[in-house]
């Protein structure tokens, strides 16, 4: 028998084959007692072979076999295995999906702060930046002291500039 | 404590010649206070002020050694209190350059030496300007000029050097707070030309240098302010008498920009700030007012004062030296209700059609302003809409502060 039909036939009875094949294995079995022969053989076989119970690995089998694979693998598989069985303990399980979560409050909550933050921030300079700035726009107007203007510049300078500034005539009742 | 404040200017301005009312060949007060302004464009000189103000609650008597040269150059070096003592800013007329010894920090910064006196001209509508006679100042015969406000207001009082034009001692008051300000020169000498290298600046060794220099945008209209900075600013509604807009702009600290609104009444300025309240918080502290509903925080900062409210999600700071009442206008006339009933009742007014209001609007004029413009036009043959807008743009001095 070519080996030919008799794997056209092996994907015939596995439903595999094209729709030409298919044509092609049917006029075979009509017109040839020998291809019909050998696909009853092939049939009875797979039958049997179904019938057969199904047995389960042992225990550990396939844990075993990847866990020398990592060996060979190298480090990287060696950490997925790790993760693996960090996952098995319910402890660690609570504890990674904890840090999950905490994540992911950081990436979502975390700009929410960021802009309460940066509110604060203003708000805390807040009255030196309006002074500084009116104290620029009114250096233009005739009847102001530069001297004394100069008092208020240098003032809201040191604290916009972060320094500590000396003591301001607002802080009293701050 | 005023009394204090009073004396203090009273002692220093030595050997008075009070009532001398009539003088002979003189300009008019407001040309005397004109020349003074830019007095300091044309001399050098090198002198000792002493400043008295209010700090907080308490008065603070300041120290500096002052000196200029012609035109725009100052060099102020602070001698006391003890928390300023050593202190330097010079100022080249560009950029300003603070150096502050005490923490070794040099502070980059704009100029404070140019002034504006074009800014006077609207003093004769809201000031008395008087000449009340001639005093001596450091022994120094000296013009007394006193601008008193035609509402409430500030009243100043100007000693003003009958030989240079220099203005040599003022005083500044209120029904409020009385005499809030004084300044006078102690001691004072001109040169023909103080060295150049007195107004240059370069940062200490090892010294940390801050920039501070970021400069904001100016601009009239409020549509414009909007693109800039993202939100809507309010226009205001009123304004304290003899106030009128003088163009806006936007000031920045970081990534914190403001919108400012500037007005005058050609000698009182105030800044009207407005931001986001989702980008600013109130600052700390301050002292609580109360407007009808609104509550508000007053923050004093040496002789100048900060209001700040808050409504319809936007912060709003009015700072400036002038009685409460005249912050208080502003606290009144930032409120957005009611704008579009009146934009339709000014547009009934004044035959104007509504965008025409919107338009004043939008350049910051107050709705008394509208239908005061909208009265002159009638005396008058009825120009287009733009000429309209046009006046309107000139009478109230639209063009936006230059720094």
């Amino acid at each position: 028998m070519r080996p030919h039909i008799e794997r056209l036939l092996s994907s015939f009875l596995d439903e595999e084959v094209t729709s030409e094949e298919r044509r092609e294995v049917e006029a075979l079995l009509r017109r040839d007692p020998e291809v019909r022969a050998l696909y009853e053989d092939l049939r009875r076989t797979r039958d049997l072979l179904r019938a057969l119970p199904e047995r389960s690995l042992p225990e550990g089998f396939v844990e075993e076999v990847l866990r020398r694979a990592s060996m060979e693998r190298g480090p990287g598989f060696r950490f997925l295995w790790t993760v693996r069985d960090l996952f098995r303990s319910v402890r660690a399980r609570t504890v990674l999906v904890a840090a999950a979560v905490c994540a992911l409050l950081v990436v979502g909550v975390g700009p929410l702060l960021r802009t309460e933050w940066e509110r604060l921030r203003a708000g805390e300079v807040g009255v030196e930046f309006v002074v500084r700035e009116h104290t620029v726009l009114v250096s233009r107007d005739p009847l102001t002291d530069r001297a004394y203007l100069g008092v208020v510049l240098t003032d809201t300078n040191l604290q916009l500039a972060g320094e500590h500034p000396r003591a301001q005539g607002q802080e009293a009742s701050r | 404590m005023r009394r204090w404040l009073g004396l203090a200017l009273v002692l220093l301005v030595a050997q008075s010649t009070p009532g001398a009312s009539v003088l002979p060949g003189l300009t008019s007060p407001l040309g005397i206070l004109k020349d003074a302004i830019s007095a300091p464009e044309t001399l050098d000189y090198e002198g000792t002020k002493v400043i008295v103000t209010y700090r907080g609650k308490n008065l603070e008597a300041i120290t500096v050694a002052e000196l200029h040269k012609r035109p725009y150059a100052y060099r102020m070096e602070y001698l006391s209190p003890e928390g300023i003592a050593g202190r330097i800013l010079v100022d080249t007329g560009e950029e300003s350059w603070h150096y502050e010894p005490s923490v070794h920090l040099v502070v980059r910064g704009p100029s404070l030496g140019r002034r504006n006196p074009e800014e006077l001209n609207a003093l004769p509508e809201n000031y008395h300007v008087r000449l009340l006679g001639i005093e001596r100042v450091i022994g120094r015969p000296a013009y007394l000029i006193d601008l008193v406000p035609k509402a409430e207001g500030v009243q100043r009082r100007f000693w003003i050097d009958r030989a240079t034009g220099l203005i040599l001692a003022w005083q500044e008051s209120d029904a409020e707070r009385g005499v809030f300000f004084a300044s006078t020169f102690t001691r004072i000498a001109f040169a023909r030309d103080l060295p150049v290298a007195m107004f240059r600046f370069r940062p200490p060794a090892r010294a940390r240098v801050v920039d501070l220099r970021a400069e904001g945008v100016r601009l009239v209209r409020l549509s414009e302010l909007a693109q800039r900075a993202g939100f809507r600013p309010v226009a205001v509604a009123e304004l304290p008498p003899g106030y009128r807009y003088q163009g806006g702009g936007i000031s920045r600290f970081g990534g914190l920009g403001a919108v400012v609104l500037r007005y005058g009444d050609g000698a009182s300025a105030v800044s009207l700030f407005q931001v986001p309240a989702r980008r600013m918080a109130f600052p700390p502290g301050g002292e609580v007012v109360r407007f009808d509903e609104l509550g508000a925080r007053l923050y004093p900062f040496g002789y100048f004062r900060v209001l700040m409210w808050e409504r319809g999600g936007i912060l709003f700071a009015a700072v400036g030296s002038v009685p409460l009442a005249t912050l208080a206008a502003f606290v009144r006339g930032t409120d957005p209700s009611g704008e579009e009933q009146r934009v339709t009742a000014a547009a009934r007014a004044t035959g104007l059609p509504r965008d025409g209001i919107l338009l004043l609007r939008d350049r910051g004029a107050t709705f008394e302003e509208i239908l005061r413009t909208s009265a002159d036009r009638r005396v008058k043959p009825p120009p287009s809409l733009v000429e309209v807008v046009e006046r309107f743009h000139d009478q109230i001095r639209l063009e936006g502060p230059q720094r």
